[in-house]
């Protein structure tokens, strides 16, 4: 079991923090109505409304997801603390989104995944694994720290879970597929048999549980054979 | 000329910056900006859309489809557009729009939050 419960605060102040400023991003992507929102006591935080993008109920939901995961495993550290809240949306009116904590404007996107520790990529592989994520061919961060290294930072996760007509995809599984999971993570993935966050996992997938259910199997899986293999 | 630009997301900056551009040139896909972005243009990759596998060297339809794969939140590529089209350069900073879709509405009583606007 995680000792992680102070993650239950910051997850309760993102959803219910008071916004005092929402700002657009004048060009946009794939996804064209992310906004940064500011939030009282002066945190800044991503938020992506379900609306500005082509099935979007179904990315928000894995975004939160895929960070709920990531506590459950123990690598908070990896993913960005991330909720379901209603924010402004671009063009007035307001509308549910994901709302994520923003990592430094210094972390390097995409970088070559050899800059990493072996520590970082094997929990990446695993983590990816588990959620089954299609959109890990790049979406990842570099987070410089004092000796010149980098820290792997992950993002991006509406396109996991099972999301419908995408496969996975993950460079870091490729780096270590086949490979014997080393024991310390694959003890990690028995927390998921018995998961803290279970009914938070399930209310997000209240309309179809088969994503969810898949990517408990997987992390079964995994431990069972103790091969990073899907 | 179709062209490209990348852009990073600096949010806590409030800023967008264009890094690079990409350009078709005599049918080939041609790179401009600092080497250390160079590693975020892929060589070839898989459209999100269709499934298909596009090779850099299939240049319009690389440029074409390359928003859909480099749609990432801190950075990301715009749709392929002409020349004139666009007025952002290579190493521009475009400031995040302020206060989109919010109107100060505080209350007595209440914090100085800012409620999200309504819809006319």
């Amino acid at each position: 079991m995680n000792a992680d419960r102070h993650l239950d605060d910051l997850e309760l102040y993102l959803q219910r923090a008071s916004i005092l400023d929402a700002a657009a991003s004048t060009l946009g992507g794939a996804h064209g109505g992310k906004v940064r929102i500011l939030l009282e006591g002066g945190v800044s935080a991503l938020a992506k409304p379900e609306a500005g993008i082509a099935e979007g109920a179904q990315v928000v939901i894995r975004e939160v997801a895929a960070w709920t995961l990531a506590r459950e495993l123990g690598w908070a550290d990896l993913v960005a603390c991330t909720v379901l809240r209603d924010v402004p949306l671009v063009g007035g009116g307001t509308g549910r989104a994901s709302v994520q904590l923003l990592w430094p404007d210094n972390a390097q996107p995409d970088f070559d995944i050899t800059v990493y520790s072996e520590h970082d990529v094997w929990r990446a592989a695993i983590f990816d694994a588990v959620i089954a994520h299609a959109d890990r061919s790049h979406n990842w961060l570099g987070l410089p720290d004092e000796s010149g290294a980098y820290r792997l930072k992950l993002v991006d996760h509406g396109y996991a879970l099972d999301f419908p007509g995408r496969s996975f995809e993950s460079a870091f599984y490729k780096r270590h597929e086949g490979e014997q999971i080393p024991d310390a993570y694959r003890a990690r993935l028995r927390r998921c048999e018995h998961l803290r966050q279970e009914r938070h996992l399930r209310e997000l997938f209240a309309d179809n549980q088969a994503p969810l259910d898949a990517a408990l199997a997987r992390a079964g899986s995994l431990e069972n054979s103790g091969t990073l293999t899907i | 000329m179709l062209h490209v630009e990348i852009l990073r997301n600096e949010w806590s900056a409030g800023r967008q910056r264009v890094v690079a551009r990409l350009e078709v040139k005599r049918g080939a896909v041609t790179y401009d900006g600092a080497a250390e972005w160079a590693g975020v243009v892929p060589a070839s990759f898989r459209d999100p859309e269709s499934g298909e596998e596009i090779d850099r060297h299939d240049a319009v339809h690389y440029l074409n489809a390359l928003h859909r794969y480099l749609n990432g939140d801190y950075v990301f590529a715009t749709e392929a557009h002409e020349e004139g089209e666009c007025e952002f350069e290579l190493g521009a900073e475009i400031p995040l729009a302020p206060s989109v879709g919010v109107t100060p509405t505080p209350e007595p009583g209440e914090s100085h939050a800012v409620r999200p606007a309504q819809p006319a």
